[in-house]
């Protein structure tokens, strides 16, 4: 199992709940997964070509997954993945 | 010492060492008791990034700033309100210090309830202020600047961090307005 966690505003895309446990191999496998129990997941974390929006910002144990293997990144189990405003902390 | 003057949007937390003796802008810019050179600066300074209400983070300044003075958190910087033009609405803590320390100072952020793990390296942030980055341009279309405007701050911006940074590599770091 992984833990997905919500941060500030994107907990309203997770009924208010601000972590989710999935089973998932990689970070899209994991937005996949919230998208099933929570529509529209998908959609607010990825354009339309299927790649992380600009204003959002992802982290598999605190690194951001820009500086691993993207949306590819794989997951292991006890892992948590973080999503936030990418316009946070600027 | 929490260092909340009016004028500015951001809260800081300095320890009382850094802010007296000297009174240098770049004082906390340490690891292991040294300066960071700029480019040891890009490499490995950076900060833990979380969200909550003023007074959420309030509260959570008054819990942190002994941690601070003690010098265990080289320093802290939060909104006194949400940034708006980034459609944020929450404030947002930054928790400041270099990578090699970063375990040790998320141990103390999880004593106070921090479960969000969000690191954000400082050359990631430049980068976003540099034009074509999506802060700087996000605040350029939020403030509604003409052309002429927004190529002129393009230019200072461009200016400003290479001259700061990326053109003196091995002088010693003193930060970046905020």
């Amino acid at each position: 199992m992984v833990i997905a966690r919500m941060s500030g505003g994107f907990q309203k895309l997770t009924e208010n709940k601000d972590e989710v446990s999935l089973e998932a191999g990689t970070v899209k496998e994991c937005i996949e997964k919230l998208e099933q129990i929570h529509p529209g997941v998908k959609g607010a974390f990825c354009d339309e070509d299927g790649q992380v929006s600009g204003h959002v910002a992802i982290y598999i144990n605190g690194d951001n997954i820009d500086e691993k293997q993207g949306l590819e990144s794989p997951l292991q189990d006890g892992d948590e993945v973080d999503f936030m405003s990418g316009f946070a902390g600027g | 010492m929490i260092i909340n003057k009016p004028d500015s949007w951001y809260i800081f937390i300095f320890s009382t060492d850094d802010m007296n003796c000297p009174s240098d802008p770049g004082a906390s810019i340490a690891y292991n008791g040294q300066r960071l050179k700029n480019k040891e600066y890009l490499e490995h300074w950076g900060k833990w990034v979380f969200f909550g209400s003023a007074e959420e983070l309030a509260e959570m300044s008054e819990n942190l700033n002994p941690y601070v003075e003690d010098h265990q958190i080289p320093c802290i910087k939060y909104d006194r309100a949400p940034q708006d033009w980034f459609g944020l609405d929450q404030c947002v803590m930054c928790v400041y210090c270099d990578y090699r320390q970063r375990d040790d100072v998320f141990k103390i952020l999880s004593k106070f309830g921090v479960k969000i793990k969000a690191w954000t390296y400082d050359r990631e942030v430049i980068q976003k202020w540099m034009p074509g980055g999506m802060h700087l341009e996000g605040w350029i279309k939020h403030h509604k600047c003409s052309e002429e405007q927004a190529e002129s701050i393009r230019n200072d911006s461009r200016a400003k961090y290479t001259k700061k940074f990326f053109d003196r590599p091995n002088d010693i770091c003193s930060g970046w307005d905020q």
